[in-house]
């Protein structure tokens, strides 16, 4: 059974293209190589220091 | 592939040949990347684009830089009516992979509808505005407008169900959730909205929903499933209520026969009867007509020998033939034919001695060049809608002639030989344009036809150009008025 007043509340305003710069900007880009390259860089700094 | 630490091409071994990273997990990552893409593509292509999304998503946070996997995703945003996040994967997309990358053109084609799609999403967000202050009137009405745009979203479409289903217009839900799943199958909203419908539907005797829930409310019968009506008649009962029907027929038929029939006789009779003394009187008005006619016919011809008798008494009168030569100009521009126009006034004689002649002559050059060629170029402009690509090039060249070069008139001319599919010429004169007139407004335009041929031959060679040097072929002889003239 679905209930009108409960149902409305899922349906958000949509953001207009001009709007798309600050959803670029609001969501982050990173990814699982990122963290990769990360850990490799942090792993290359620490054989070094040691 | 290449190296993710040092940026080297990447071989067939583990590790990395330049820093010796051992990149075996890197290529793992990639590689699971790209069949989570191909896991994707199978559901969008089933049209199960929630399900695509879904694999989508996990793909970038894989590898960010898997470029169909981002441009499918900006597809699925813009197909179910996420327009904004479409744009932005395909601007990350640009971003990552500028050359060969077909998000240019996706780009291209949402900025040419950006109007008409801004207008669609302000109308949805319109909506929400007035549900949020009761208003469902305004709301109804504002989705209503929606569904007849050319871009409408899933969302609206959802609203405008829940909306329907509200009033107990379950028919208009049902159409407007059958086409939310054309779209995407996968859609949970719209999966849930069906599923609210169809425990709604309650089989009746006459196919009435909303009575058989009035029915079942005022029996205080509130039993889920399917209602199935008694039905006590037995089989020979069927055989009498055909017997009757027919019984009834005859007994109809022999009133009719005996009863209308005779009466609808007398009625045709009296109007036959009407019709014909309206016709006699109608030939009788004519002929005395015809004789007033005859009558005028002779004092008319008496008139007519008078008048002949006078003309043959009188001498003719000379009319001057001298501007008969501007009619060829004439004619050619009632056509619309530039080519004829120029070639009627090169036969104009420059030394007749008339005032009124020289004041049309004089306004003939003063005309020439800037009027002529512009209704040249958009001869061509016509041309060019109606796919008369050969035609359309012809007309720009004669402006070009005419006119002499711009950013436009080289544009117009690349774009006919590429629609002639002479695709090296076509990226000539788009290459000329760029690099001659890289601050003119025209320039865009070639910059995009010339992508979109990359996009087709990726191979292929960029012409070498001379800005300010343009080589225009198949030119044909153009009269121009002497200094002089």
């Amino acid at each position: 059974m679905l209930k009108f007043e409960e149902e409305l509340e899922n349906f958000k305003p949509l953001p207009e293209i001009e709007q798309t710069e600050k959803i670029i900007n609001d969501e982050p880009l990173a990814d699982v190589t990122d963290i990769l390259k990360s850990i490799v860089e942090m792993s290359a700094g620490d054989k070094k220091n040691s | 592939m290449i190296c993710f630490h040092c940026g080297a091409q990447l071989t067939k071994q583990d590790v990395c040949l330049k820093c010796g990273t051992d990149v075996r997990l890197y290529k793992k990552i990639l590689a699971t990347s790209d069949h989570l893409y191909n896991e994707a593509l199978i559901r969008a292509k089933k049209r199960d684009l929630t399900g695509a999304k879904d694999y989508l998503r996990q793909s970038l946070q894989l590898n960010k830089k898997n470029i169909p996997a981002r441009n499918l995703l900006g597809l699925i945003f813009y197909e179910t009516g996420d327009p904004a996040y479409a744009v932005r994967e395909w601007v990350i997309s640009q971003n990552y992979k500028e050359n060969d990358n077909i998000a240019t053109r996706y780009l291209a084609d949402v900025e040419k509808e950006i109007h008409s799609i801004n207008v669609s999403l302000k109308k949805y967000n319109q909506a929400l505005d007035f549900l949020k202050t009761d208003s469902r009137d305004m709301a109804l009405v504002a989705l209503k407008q929606l569904m007849n745009r050319p871009y409408c979203m899933v969302k609206a479409r959802q609203l405008l169900a829940l909306m329907y289903m509200e009033e107990n217009a379950y028919g208009k839900a049902e159409k407007l959730l059958a086409a939310c799943k054309a779209i995407d199958v996968g859609d949970m909203t719209t999966v849930r909205y069906m599923e609210a419908l169809n425990d709604k539907k309650i089989v009746a005797r006459d196919g009435s929903y909303r009575e058989a829930i009035v029915n079942a409310i005022e029996s205080g019968d509130e039993r889920n499933g399917v209602i199935i009506p008694e039905n006590t008649r037995e089989y020979s009962s069927y055989f009498m209520s055909a017997l009757y029907v027919i019984i009834g027929l005859v007994l109809g038929a022999g009133i009719i026969y005996h009863m209308v029939i005779p009466s609808v006789k007398s009625n045709f009779q009296q109007t036959n009867t009407s019709n014909l003394e309206n016709y006699e009187r109608t030939i009788s008005e004519l002929r005395s007509q015809v004789t007033n006619d005859e009558a005028q016919i002779d004092r008319l011809e008496a008139q007519i020998l008078a008048l002949n008798e006078q003309v043959n008494n009188t001498e003719p009168v000379v009319i001057d033939q001298s501007y008969d030569v501007f009619l060829p100009v004439l004619t050619a521009y009632i056509n619309d034919d530039v080519r004829e126009m120029v070639q009627a006034i090169s036969k104009l004689d420059a030394g007749v001695e008339d005032e009124l002649y020289q004041n049309i002559y004089k306004r003939l050059l003063v005309d020439y060049k800037d009027s002529f060629g512009y209704r040249a170029f958009y001869r061509g402009n016509e041309y060019i809608d109606k796919s008369y690509y050969y035609e359309a090039m012809e007309q720009y060249k004669l402006a070009y002639q005419l006119l002499g070069e711009n950013a436009r008139i080289v544009y117009s001319i690349g774009l006919s030989y590429e629609m002639i599919g002479d695709y090296p010429m076509a990226m000539y004169y788009y290459e000329y344009a760029i690099r001659t007139y890289p601050d003119d407004v025209w320039v865009g335009d070639s910059k995009v036809r010339k992508e979109i041929i990359l996009g087709q031959i990726p191979d292929m060679e960029i012409p070498e150009v001379k800005p300010g040097e343009l080589e225009v072929t198949g030119l044909e002889d153009l009269w121009t008025p002497a200094a002089s003239e």
